[in-house]
């Protein structure tokens, strides 16, 4: 039954749903035309903001200044290693401002359970060319050996490693590393048994400030007392465990003075391409590892990324457009009658058009907002998908990976609504434009 | 009052021009019950649009209580259909997705309906024998009831002069009949001038007045 407002507006809305509701199959084909482009474009543009700020992250936790860092020949960071004298002479390369020694093993928590939907290496497989560089850069630091002793392993094994990192606290504080990054409890005093864990590692283990946790490499096995949590706002490193320089030494069998990496941050205004080359001149046996150029490059690739992002944006909201705009004019068409027929029992050019707004208004609104609301479900459902389509692959944290800000939201409402609204209107002011008769004969 | 002097309108084909009307000269009364006959392309649509202000002539003038519609701006002329005249289209013309009172509050749907003006199409409709059909979709109504949904839809403004192209066209003898019928009876108890174009010897023989047209003239008033 009517409603018995009696505004002209009430019962313009009124003939407006009923249109919408009428002809269902056509409403429902414009509302997915605006949802899908809106959807697409809230997703793409999460999750370039994600990879975003993991980057922004991950040259954050590098410091103010860029480094470089010295390993063994073959072996990467984690089955290379590097004499104490070799830190040395490093320190002693004209331009070197600090020296920082690390070791690094990737280890296996013993009685923990990780809940993490992927290991660290294969997030950034998952980023496209951007994480191409990561991960070409990861076998690198890793040494040929190593990157085959990794693949060799179990999917099993490998989802449950940690890296972990023996440090000088002294050292890292100065460079504001890990010590200066504590979000609870704080760095461990003592120089045997105390750790900090990153707080992704946190997060997916269930472990915290007080906790004890055994840590395996190879054979060796030692327990580790947890004194904080640290965040840097790089995966690769809050998933991970930071223990003393002396018990990674220990647990990995390494020498007194022998460390993984030296890491070393020059002078101010010196760059870190020179100092490589210097270290390569000076010592033998070391391979360089120019992080600032990694970071560079990275950025380059996220650059390149964003690029695509826009064209595929781009074309992703003229096509919705343009579909918006044919299925305006087709329905426009088919309507041609009906509308010649308004203007012949009395209804003005502005009347039609206020019609037709209402209607295309009130689609471009709810394909909007359903398209956002799909847009920022979509990582949730692939996650969710992803493993009964394909059982053997590894889940990447969509859900991780993707951030979606109120910049997005708010374009992603300008783009829905102005293509819906405006792919309604163009076809209307065409069609109130007609005089009745011709309306009448265009059949 | 309806008169209309020297009116000719000529539809342009590219190079070829067309003879839709010429040289119409007509006057129809108040109250009058008229038909327009002529062979298929005569101009009987062309004249009923002319005296409906949907198109402008070629030249010469229309007027309706002594009004010329062809001077007027669109958005006038526009009022002038709303207020003073009904159209029944041959293929009904109604809006498929509402149901047959909103198809008969139609025309006042801008301007937002009133609570009498409600009334007065529910009495219409149910005058009209359409009493159980009144929330049913044109697509669910036969096509003599959707007619009779579409004359309800040209009286709600109570217009002086009602214009229907073929609007037994469509229909069945039976439904037909009782479609002239009722027209006959607005007519007589309403006043309300109706002009009926039709190619039936039937209904034109049930009209007080018959013209005639043939290419675009008056052959027989
Ligand atoms: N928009 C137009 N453009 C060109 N020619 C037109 C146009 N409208 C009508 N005509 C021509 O004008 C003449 C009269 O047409 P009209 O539709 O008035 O005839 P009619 O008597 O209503 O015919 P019918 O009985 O078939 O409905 C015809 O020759 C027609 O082809
Ligand atoms: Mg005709």
């Amino acid at each position: 039954m009517i409603s018995r407002g009696r505004t002209g507006n009430m019962k313009m809305r009124h003939m407006a749903y009923r249109n919408l509701l009428g002809r269902m199959f056509r409403t429902i084909l414009m509302l997915l035309a605006v949802a899908i482009a809106v959807a697409l474009f809230v997703g793409l543009s999460s999750l370039t903001e994600g990879m975003e700020e993991m980057i922004g992250g991950a040259t954050e936790s590098m410091g103010e200044w860029g480094c470089v860092d010295a390993m063994g020949e073959g072996g990467g960071i984690f089955y290379g290693k590097l004499n104490g004298d070799v830190g040395k002479t490093i320190d002693r390369i004209p331009g070197v401002r600090y020296v920082v020694p690390r070791v690094y093993a990737m280890t296996e928590l013993k009685g923990v359970e990780l809940k993490r939907p992927v290991s660290t290496g294969q997030i950034s497989g998952m980023m496209g060319e951007a994480g191409g560089i990561v991960m070409e850069q990861m076998v690198g630091m890793m040494g040929g050996t190593a990157g085959k002793m990794l693949e060799g392993k179990g999917i099993a094994e490998l989802m449950n490693s940690v890296i972990l990192i023996g440090i000088d606290p002294t050292k890292e504080t100065i460079i504001q590393s890990y010590p200066t990054k504590m979000i609870e409890g704080s760095i461990f005093d003592s120089p045997i048994g105390g750790a900090v864990i990153g707080k992704m590692l946190a997060d997916e283990s269930g472990l915290g400030v007080g906790d004890e946790v055994r840590v395996a490499y190879g054979g060796k096995r030692r327990d580790f007392n947890i004194t904080g949590i640290y965040e840097v706002g790089n995966p690769l490193e809050d998933e991970g465990i930071v223990v003393s320089l002396r018990d990674a030494r220990d647990l990995k069998g390494l020498g007194r003075s022998e460390v993984s990496i030296f890491r070393v941050i020059p002078e101010p205004h010196v760059e870190t391409g020179t100092i490589g080359m210097w270290i390569k001149a000076k010592c033998r046996g070391v391979s360089i590892m120019d992080q600032g150029a990694l970071m560079k490059a990275i950025g380059e690739q996220i650059d390149q990324f964003k690029v695509y992002e826009y064209i595929v944006e781009a074309i992703v909201i003229l096509a919705s457009f343009g579909f918006i705009l044919v299925m305006t004019m087709r329905s426009i068409a088919e309507r041609t009658k009906e509308i010649g027929t308004l203007r012949a029992i009395g209804w003005q050019k502005p009347d039609v058009l206020r019609l037709i707004t209402i209607e295309s208004t009130a689609i471009a609104i709810i394909g909007t907002i359903l398209g956002i609301i799909i847009g920022i479900l979509l990582p949730y459902f692939f996650q969710a998908m992803m493993p009964i389509v394909f059982p053997n692959m590894i889940v990447p944290p969509m859900t991780e990976l993707t951030k979606v800000t109120s910049a997005t939201i708010i374009y992603a409402f300008i783009i829905g609504c102005t293509s819906g609204i405006v792919g309604g209107i163009v076809p209307a002011l065409q069609a109130s434009e007609m005089s009745p008769v011709d309306a009448f004969r265009a059949e | 009052m309806i008169e209309t002097r020297n009116v000719t309108k000529i539809y342009k084909l590219g190079d070829t021009d067309v003879i839709g009307a010429k040289e119409i000269n007509l006057k129809i009364e108040e109250g009058e019950f008229l038909s327009i006959m002529g062979p298929s392309g005569s101009g009987k649509s062309t004249l009923l649009y002319l005296i409906g202000g949907l198109d402008k002539p070629t030249s010469g003038d229309v007027l309706i209580d002594g009004v010329n519609i062809v001077e007027m701006e669109e958005r006038a002329l526009c009022e002038v259909r709303r207020d003073k005249i009904g159209f029944i289209f041959q293929e009904f013309n109604l809006i498929s997705t509402l149901t047959a009172i909103e198809n008969t509050l139609v025309p006042l749907i801008p301007m937002g309906v009133s609570a009498d003006e409600m009334e007065r199409g529910m009495k219409l409709l149910e005058s009209f024998d359409l009493k159980d059909r009144i929330d049913h979709l044109p697509g669910q109504l036969s096509g003599g009831q959707q007619q009779r949904v579409a004359i309800a839809r040209a009286l709600i403004n109570e217009p002086e002069i009602v214009l229907a192209d073929e609007p037994t066209g469509e229909l069945d003898t039976k439904s037909g009949d009782e479609l002239i019928q009722l027209m006959e009876e607005m007519n007589r108890r309403e006043g309300v001038t109706f002009i009926i174009v039709t190619h039936d010897p039937v209904v034109s023989g049930k009209t007080r007045r018959t013209i005639f047209l043939q290419d675009g003239m008056i052959v027989k008033d």
